[in-house]
Parts: C-alpha cells; structure tokens; sequence
C-alpha cells in the first residue's frame, strides 16, 4: 500500500515540477521588458540589440508608407521621441495621436526595428466627451 | 421606463439582500416559511431584471440619447437588430446582462430543487444570493445602465464596426452563459459547506449545470477565435491576449471539474479536491471577468478603465477567503471511503489530467498577471507573449491528448498487462501508422507528428470504445443500427463524452496544422502581376472603388490558379468609414477569406498607392476549417451528455404512486 | 405613468415574497422539518426520494461494473467483488423503502411498479427501453426480496450465502459485506 502510495507521490511530482520547469524556462526565455520611450532612451546603450515592447502615441504627420507596405513613423510618451520602422500587418486603427505598443529591437541606429504593431482606441472607451462635441453642432 | 428600470434594479438589490438573509435564517432555525419566501423572493429578483432588461433594450432601439449607454454605443444609423445587440457592447449593459443571466439560473435552480434537499438548498441559494448582491450592487450603485447626461446630444457615438458582426453579437451571450453558470456548481458546493450536506448530493445536483457552464465557455472561446480570426485580419485566431486567457482559465479549471467528480460518484473519492476545484473554477471565472472589465491589465482588447477594478478585487477576497474558510472547517467532514490501488488505473489517469489541466491554468495565469505581479515586485513591467503560453502548453496538451486516449480504456483499479495489450493495441498501431505515412509524406516536424500520432491513437481509442460497445449489445441479439443507438443512449454520458473528445481531436488538428505549417507572403504587386505561394498563384487584376451611404471602398481584384488552373476571383478590401469623429475605427479592412477543408486562403490588401500597384498579403492557413468542424462535434457531444435519461420521471411515477393511497389527497409532487 | 407601473411592481413583488407566511396553517409551507411524524406526506415524500436515488445510482453502478467487465475492463476478481458490494448495498435500501412503504400504509412495492409499467405503456409504444429496463427491475426486487441466500457469493470458493453471514460455511473464508 505505502509503495503504491510512493509512486504516486512521485508521479505528482514530477508533474508539478516538470509544469514549473516550463514555467520558468518559459518566462525567463521570453520575457520582454515593456518600457516608456523615456525609459527607452535611458537604457542605452544597453537596451541596444535586446527585445522589447515600447508604447506611446504616434506623432502626427511622422507616418510615412513605403510601397512595399512597410512603414516608419514616431511615438512619444510626451517627454521623448523615437523613430520606428515597422514591416508586416497594420491594424485599421493605426493612425496620428493613435496610443501605438511595439516590439522588437533598438538598433544602434537609434531607429527602433518593430515586427510587432498594436494599437488602441485612443479615447477611453466610456469617455463622453466625443458627445459634447456633437452637442455643439446640433443647435 | 427609464425611471422604471431604475428602481427595478435597485428593488433587485434590495430582495437579493433579504434572500441570502432569509434563506440562511430559515434553514438555521427550520423555519421552511422563510425559505420559501427566500425562493420567492429569488423568482422576483428574476422578475425586476427582466423589466430592467426591457426598459434598458427599449431605450436602446429607441435611441433614447439621454440616457449615457444609449448614447455611448449607438446612433441614429445603427441598424435595428445592433442596437439590440449593444444591449452587452459595453460596461453598465453588460453587466445587466450578467444579472440577468445569474437571475434567470438562480430561479431555475430554486424551480428545479423544490422538495429536493432541504437542509442544502436554502444554503445553496444563499450563496447564489451573495454573488447576485455584489452583482446587482455594482448596477446599482456604481455603473448604471441607466445612468443620465446633463444634456440629451443629438447624436450618439456609435457601435464599434467591429461589434458590427453576427460572431460578435453571440460570442458575448455565450462567454456569460458559461462564466456564469459556473456560479451554480460553486454554489452547491457553498451549499454543502456549509449545510455540512458532504456527500454526494452537490455533485449530483449541479452535474449538468458543470456540463452546460462548460460546454457555453467552449463555444464561446471558439466563436471569440472564429470572429478574431476573420475581423482582426491578422491570419490568426488566438493570440494569448488577456481577455482571451480570462475566458481560457475557467474552461480548464471546468474541463478539470467535470472529468474528476466521475471520480467521486463513481468512487467517493476526491472529495476535497473536488471541493477545492469548483472554488477554483468559479475564483478563475470572477478574475476574468475583472481582467476584462477593469482595464488592469492592457489587452487590445479592453473595454475601459473603470472605477469597478477595486470593488471586484474586494469580492474577489472575499470569496476566496471566504470558501477556503469554509473548506477548512469542514475538511475532516470530506473524508474518503476508497483509496487509491494502482498508478496504472483510471482513477490515476483522472488524476494526472487533472493536474495537468490545473498546470496550465497555472501557467497561464502567471503568464497573464506577469506584468502586474512584475511591477509590483521589482518596479519593472514585463510581459510574456505568445511565445511563453505555447511554449509551455504545448507540452502539457500533448500528454493531456494521450490522457485523453488512455483514460476510457484503462481499467478501474488497476489494470494488468495482458489488459493494457488487449485494450491498446491497434490503437498504439494506428498511431505508429500514421507517423510513418506522415513521414513518408514529407513531414519532419516533431511536435506535429507527435501530436497528429496522439489524435490518431486517441480516434483509435474512441472508435474501439463504440465498437465493442454496440458489439456486446449485437450479441444480445439486436441488430447493428439498433445496438449502436442504444448504446448511445443508454450511456449518454459516456458515448458523448466519446463524441466530445473526437470534436477535441479535431480542433487540436487543425490547431496544430494551422500553427506549424502556416505559409505567409507579402508582395505588392503592380497590376497584371502575379505572387506565387505554395502551389497558389494570385494575379493582381487592379483595384476598383466605389462608395455607399457608409463607406468608401477600395477593393483589389485578384484571379487565384492552384496548380495552374484558374479557380476563383479574390477580392479583399479596404474601406473608409465616411462618418468621422464618432467611431473609433474609421478605417476597415476586410479580409477575403477562400475556406476549404484543406487549408484557408487568406488574403489582405495591406496597403494600395496612387500608381494603381497595391500591396497583398497571402497566408496559407491548412486545416483551419478542422477547428470550427470539431467545435461543432464538441458541441453535439456535449448535447447527448446533458440529454435528459427519463429517470427522474420514473422516480416521480413511483413516488406519485406510493402516497396516493392517502386520505389526504396532496399532490406528492 | 411611471411613477403608477413603479408602484405595481413593487407592491406585486412585496406581496409575493411575503405570501409563504401567510398560508394556512395546515398547508405544508408551513411544516417544521422536525415533525417525528412518519405518517407525514412531506417527509414520506423525500425519504423515499432519497432511497429511490440512491437505488437508481446502485443498479447504474452495476449496470457499468456489468458493461465495462463485458468490454474487459474489470478484472473477474474485481467485478465479483463489486457486483456483491453493490446489490448487498442496493437490497439494503430496497428493504428500507419496503419498511417506509409498509408504515405508511402504502400499496405493496410490486404492485407500485406494476402500476408504472401501465403508465408507460400507455403513453408511447416505443419506450421499450424503459420498459425493459422496469421489468428487469422487478425480477431483481423480487428476487431480492425471496432470493437473497443467494445473493451472496463466497468470493475463494463460490458458495451461495445470506446477508447476514459473516464467514463462508464451506470454505471458511471470510465474507465480504462491505
């Protein structure tokens, strides 16, 4: 009875401890550091040639479209810029002032190489101030 | 009805408050008028929601402005059945919804339990009571779908586009019917707790809302990723976003619960795992739902930052605190009668998928707190990706698929050698088959031939089930056709479970086909020019536009040849959304998707350029039509476990029978 | 007008909620669960409720031991085993539902399952499942109820023993009654 026990026990084990093995090699193989611009600029050069996920608000106007379909433009969080390249899918939200998370590398060349690109609604969701501009209009 | 809907929530509230009160009153002093009037009490919380719900649809189809939902999620050019739907497109309506739903299985489960166990139940509607009172509370006080503007505008801010969409109008229906049918099987688990009821009624009782929570979490994440999949326009249909990991842990938690309690019923055992399992379930469905709504963590998919973070964390401790307490006091009360005999046994193999399933919840639960737990403990935010959550739960899946072939077959107790041979033979063959066709075939990645090997081993175990099965009942003496009808229905739960694990194998095909040998190019491409992917050729015949009341449309018109031979006219777009400044998209691209059961065509017009030359995107998605056939399966498999079995009303006929030999002519039932 | 609907609705729901306390006396909303009454329909009612699902897990749990040593699941050891467990466990309740049945004065349980079939019969044909299933049955009730020297087995040597039996009268081994 105890043996059979015993065997269970280290069954459970080894599943528990392969899980967090997983885990930990998981999160220390892929984690990604998700920084400010201003942070950003603060960490060179040892940010250089490392992965990370930068976000701010697209500058207006810096949005420049090759016909290639790759894309560079800036983002700020207010305080600093940075220039970004981009090459792959645009989200259909993407535009000036659109709040912008990229990832990928920071090249020595101060432009930072994305391969990742998401974008958020640059209003809060529930926001109402969209409203009072309609208010204005209606009279 | 604007006023109406108001003071029906906040009446909800109140009753909520005297149901949890009474119920726990009149079960601890026996005073069963209390009780009922609990139950009552429930059928009219039911009853206000409902009104609410109207008064809240009518002002939506309405276009009532002044209220601030209304105004918030719609305009005067919505079409009709979206203004319905944007009933749950945001905060303060979802959140009614949520109501209503808890209402509508609270009264289900009084209606379906009277006379059924009174020292449990009115405990166990004391429970569905509390979480209705946070709920309702949060309504009530704090978001308000009835909340007004100072002014009435003129016009609203619309419904997102991407709300705009059949998916997207039922994958929210669905996500709740499931987050909150997980509340039923944690409420009679509260119930047991503390009724001191520890047997097995509670499992018994809440199995088919556990099987129906369930089955609505599976669909529900199948639609979310089937909608992602054709709006979100990147090729995929999951992307380990928050929002979709906060759908994604409950239904491990639930897959977990239902296929442990078959331990308890059939063998009384695990008993206080099972207990700890549903307040885990239920802890996972709560948190979701907080990840979703607070905006805590950011997800491109978030609703808003709102003031209600706080407040679910609050009830989030407390149910925790709160159920563990419980659990605690009455731990020496869940002992079990059997052990375990044997590692090799089904017992065992329930065991391991269990721990399995509760790994990956595990882990993607770190993975989905990582930047919260991160920045509180070292000042640095950092997040995982895709990349951790496949790396560690592509592992875990696989052996859960094996798990899934070794479990119906194995022997109770323990299982010898000459039955694991005589059980899993042409199983084991099929899959050795299979990676050597694959092999042969071209195929050298190794986590897909384990995986297409598993689901072939796994389809081998399920087909032998049903064989021998309608086999021992042809030699009863009925035909093939028959045998097999009632094997099935004799054994709903069993043969659907069967049927749910060949839809699972289904989608982990084309999961896994889709994942490792997807195929992806851009080229832009001027007009008469041709891209080649594969053996797909698409020719770039020009862009055309046009315009409605809506939108402007850019389409690029394009000629697919598969091996040369001209087969269909492609034609993604790009639209421009005319009416600015109230949507937050105005730019829209619509996918054009060629779906066959071999692969997915899909293809993006990424950008066009004054000169006429555009910019196409192709992916070469195989097998994804498998995963949308296999959450059908699932689907129909899970409708045959929870197809009602005429026991219950044989049980009725006989009690009905017995007493009506009394002087007292009382109905029995 | 709303102000009027407002008013409806609350004094409805007030109503409502509080229409337990005010049943009659002799209505059963007002029972006390602790009425030692036996008689009493309420609790005939769920007693027998609780033994008839009890009943019905026990004949599904040998209908499952039955079928899965059919697809060679359970070893012969094991089903033996579990088989005498179960019906030693079932003919237990079916004699508590008798003795709930005889004090309440109640119709004999043979005739009760008799009436049922009736009832089955006469709503729809192709319910043979059912059927099939009741008459089975009331061939192991009765024979539980006669039949039970037989019903346990002597698990070294086969022989035939009563539920009261502590120890094999021909091998001498011990019996199983749990």
């Amino acid at each position: 009875m105890l043996k059979g026990k015993l065997k269970f026990i280290i069954a459970i084990s080894v599943i528990a401890l392969t899980v967090s093995y997983l885990v930990y090699g998981g999160v220390k193989d892929t984690m990604v550091y998700y920084l400010t611009v201003e942070e950003l600029k603060a960490q060179v050069p040892t940010v250089y040639d490392s992965r990370v996920r930068v976000s701010g608000t697209v500058v207006p106007g810096t949005i420049i479209k090759d016909t290639d379909g790759s894309i560079v433009f800036q983002i700020t969080d207010g305080a600093q810029m940075v220039d970004v390249a981009y090459e792959g899918i645009i989200p259909d939200i993407f535009a000036d002032d659109v709040e912008a998370v990229v990832e990928g590398v920071y090249a020595k060349n101060n432009v930072f190489e994305a391969d990742i690109l998401l974008a958020k609604c640059p209003t809060k969701y529930e926001s109402t101030d969209s409203l009072y501009e309609n208010k204005e209009t209606s009279y | 009805m604007v006023e109406t809907g108001s003071i029906s929530i906040f009446l909800a509230f109140i009753i909520s408050i005297y149901v949890l009160a009474a119920s726990i009153y009149g079960a601890k002093t026996r005073k069963w008028d209390f009780v009922k009037s609990a139950e009552n009490g429930a059928i009219a919380v039911l009853f206000l929601l409902v009104i609410a719900t109207i008064a809240l649809v009518y002002s939506l189809i309405n276009l009532d402005f002044s209220l601030k939902y209304v105004a918030l999620n719609t305009s005067t050019d919505l079409a009709m059945i979206y203004r319905f739907t944007s009933l749950w497109a945001g905060q303060a309506g979802s959140l009614l919804l949520w109501c209503l739903v808890l209402s509508v299985y609270t009264a289900i489960v009084v209606l379906q339990s009277r006379n059924k166990d009174r020292q449990l139940m009115p405990y166990v509607l004391a429970t569905l009571a509390t979480v209705s009172i946070f709920f309702i509370g949060i309504i009530t006080f704090v978001e308000s779908p009835f909340e007004k503007l100072p002014f009435t505008p003129q016009e609203g801010r619309g419904l997102n586009p991407i709300l705009q969409n059949a998916y997207m109008a039922i994958h929210p229906l669905t996500l709740y019917f499931g987050y909150v049918g997980v509340t039923v099987p944690f409420a009679f688990g509260m119930g047991a707790l503390l009724s001191g009821k520890l047997g097995d009624e509670w499992i018994r009782y809440s199995r088919k809302w556990a099987l129906f929570a369930w089955t609505f979490l599976s669909i529900g994440l199948l639609l979310g990723a089937r909608w992602a999949y054709l709006e979100l326009g990147w090729g995929g249909y999951w992307a380990w976003d928050p929002v979709e990991n906060a759908a994604f842990m409950p239904w491990l938690a639930a897959t977990a619960f239902i296929h442990s309690v078959m331990i308890q019923e059939k063998k009384g055992m695990l008993k206080k795992w099972n207990m700890s399992l549903i307040i885990i379930t239920f802890f996972l469905s709560i948190f979701g739902t907080f990840i979703t709504r607070s905006g805590i963590i950011s997800s491109v998919h978030s609703f808003a930052q709102s003031d209600i973070g706080p407040l679910f964390l609050g009830f989030i401790a407390f149910i925790l605190l709160f159920s563990f307490a419980m659990f605690l006091y009455r731990m020496n009360d869940l002992e079990t009668e059997n052990k375990f005999d044997s590692i090799l046994s089904r017992e065992s193999a329930f065991i391991f998928n269990n721990l399995l399933f509760l790994g990956a919840a595990f882990a993607v639960f770190l993975g989905t707190i990582f930047p919260i737990l991160s920045e509180a403990v070292t000042g640095n935010k950092i997040l995982v990706g895709p990349p951790y959550f496949n790396r560690v739960n592509v592992p875990i899946a696989l052996v859960l698929i094996f798990l899934m072939g070794v479990g119906p077959l194995i022997s109770w107790r323990k299982a010898s050698f000459k039955n694991l041979v005589k059980n899993f033979l042409y199983p084991i063959l099929l899959g050795i088959i299979t990676v050597i066709v694959l092999l042969a075939l071209g195929i050298k990645d190794t986590v897909a031939l384990i995986s297409f090997a598993l689901c072939a081993f796994v389809t081998g175990t399920v087909f032998t089930e049903f064989f021998r099965g309608t086999r021992v009942r042809i030699k009863r003496g009925e035909n093939f056709l028959l045998a097999f009808m009632r094997l099935v229905s004799r054994n709903k739960r069993r043969y659907g479970g069967y049927i749910v694990h060949i839809g699972i194998v289904l989608i982990v095909i084309g999961v896994t086909a889709s994942s490792v040998f997807v195929t992806e190019k851009q080229s832009t491409l001027a007009r008469g020019e041709s891209m080649e992917l594969r053996n797909y050729s698409l020719r770039f015949d020009g862009l055309k536009q046009y315009t409605t009341d809506a939108k402007n449309a850019t389409i690029a018109n394009l000629t697919l040849f598969e091996g040369g031979k001209e087969i269909d006219i492609i034609s993604p777009e790009k639209n421009i959304y005319k009416y600015e400044g109230n949507r937050e998209i105005n730019q829209e691209t619509e996918v054009a998707l060629r779906s066959t059961y071999k692969d997915d065509l899909y293809i993006i017009l990424s950008s066009f350029n004054e000169d006429g030359s555009a910019t196409i995107r192709v992916m070469i998605n195989p097998l994804v039509n498998w995963i949308w056939a296999g959450g059908t399966v699932l689907l129909l498999g899970a409708i045959v476990t929870m197809w009602p079995s005429g026991r219950k009303s044989r049980q009725e006929a006989f009690v009905r029978y017995t007493v009506s030999d009394h002087d007292a002519p009382v109905k029995a039932s | 007008m709303d102000i009027a609907i407002i008013l409806i609705i609350t004094a409805t729901v007030a109503i409502y909620i509080a229409f337990p306390f005010f049943l009659q006396k002799d209505d059963r909303a007002n029972e006390n669960f602790t009425t030692p009454d036996i008689k009493s329909e309420d609790l005939i009612v769920e007693r027998l409720k609780t033994l008839d699902n009890q009943k019905e897990n026990l004949y599904s749990a040998i209908r499952d031991i039955e079928f899965d040593y059919g697809l060679g699941k359970l070893s012969r050891e094991d089903f033996e085993e579990l088989d005498n467990k179960y019906k030693i466990d079932a003919a237990s309740v079916l004699k508590k539902m008798d003795e709930i049945q005889k004090q309440s004065g109640a119709r004999t349980p043979v005739d009760v399952l008799e009436q049922e079939i009736l009832s089955y019969r006469n709503k729809s044909a192709s319910n043979q499942t059912d059927n099939t299933e009741i008459e089975n049955e009331i061939t192991a009730f009765r024979s539980a109820n006669r039949k039970i020297v037989s019903e346990i087995k002597c698990l070294q040597c086969g022989a035939g023993h009563s539920l009261g039996d502590l120890f094999c009268s021909k091998c001498g081994a011990k019996l199983n009654q749990k």
